[in-house]
């Protein structure tokens, strides 16, 4: 009971975010924030498949969908693969911005570029905490476990008082605070396995 | 290496691809296929000005960034550096 009760709990922060988005957008807007999301663990798949390693599992965790491979990753692979999301985000949005035309190929930008910076905020299992826990095992590797939970804190401390700032200043960024307030309290280890 | 090569060539003498390989192109094909299928939907249904949730606001501030940079605009072809054009 306790078990799934943490996992329940882990899974909060990307639930709350879905159930908030799901009350405050437009139909069109969900679908593109999916496709972006898709897209994202797609680059991921590309990564884990091209570098020969089988089907990766799939998971939920508090920051959304994690990909985890049966097999142990090479710090080369794992840089590969934790930069392969972000990467194919990054190049549809200036995709979109160098060949659409209108307000939907700005929006689609707009949520692709989001989506690559967003996960490489180092918290939360993000790629960017996969990415700076490889940089600091690699180059001060008896700091590393210390470091990395002290840049999370900060990132995540400075993530909460912007969202909160923009929230007091202009009536938005409240899914920020509350993502960022869940992080803040979340059990890192607890996961739901998909599949 | 040599395992793997040899493991994807009796596959192949089996005359197929063989089932893990086969799992993988599927799995790259469908995922592929959803985000793409996500996105040409919301294309379709596009309404201007019709989310004001916090998704639609942040697009918008990035949208005005772009727009308002002239080193962005002209960087991305919307303006020649004679400042003609828009995205």
């Amino acid at each position: 009971m306790g078990t799934a009760l943490r996992k329940g709990v882990a899974a909060l922060p990307a639930l709350s975010l879905l159930l908030y988005l799901f009350l405050s957008e437009s139909p069109a807007m969900l679908l593109l924030f999916f496709g972006a999301l898709v897209f994202h663990e797609w680059g991921h798949l590309c990564a884990f498949l091209l570098l020969g390693h089988p089907v990766p599992a799939l998971s939920l965790t508090g920051a959304g969908m994690r990909l985890s491979s049966p097999l142990p990753l090479l710090p080369r692979e794992e840089l590969w693969i934790a930069l392969a999301g972000p990467l194919f985000n990054l190049l549809a949005a200036l995709a979109a911005l160098r060949f659409g035309a209108g307000t939907f190929a700005l929006s689609f930008a707009a949520v692709h570029f989001l989506f690559a910076l967003g996960n490489l905020f180092p918290f939360g299992g993000s790629d960017g905490e996969r990415l700076l826990s490889l940089f600091l095992s690699r180059f001060f590797p008896r700091a590393a476990a210390w470091a990395l939970r002290f840049f999370r804190a900060l990132f995540l401390s400075f993530f909460f008082f912007c969202s909160l700032f923009l929230y007091y200043l202009k009536g938005s960024g409240l899914c920020g605070v509350i993502f960022s307030l869940f992080f803040l309290l979340e059990d890192k280890k607890a996961e739901i396995n998909v599949f | 290496m040599k395992e793997r090569f040899d493991r994807e060539l009796s596959a192949l003498g089996s005359g197929g691809l063989g089932k893990e390989e086969g799992r993988r192109v599927f799995l790259l094909c469908a995922v592929g296929l959803l985000s793409f299928t996500l996105t040409l939907v919301s294309f379709f249904t596009w309404r201007e000005g019709a989310s004001e949730g916090e998704i639609a606001q942040t697009a918008s501030r990035i949208e005005e960034f772009f727009s308002e940079n002239e080193a962005v605009s002209v960087f991305f072809g919307w303006e020649t550096a004679d400042g003609d054009g828009a995205p």
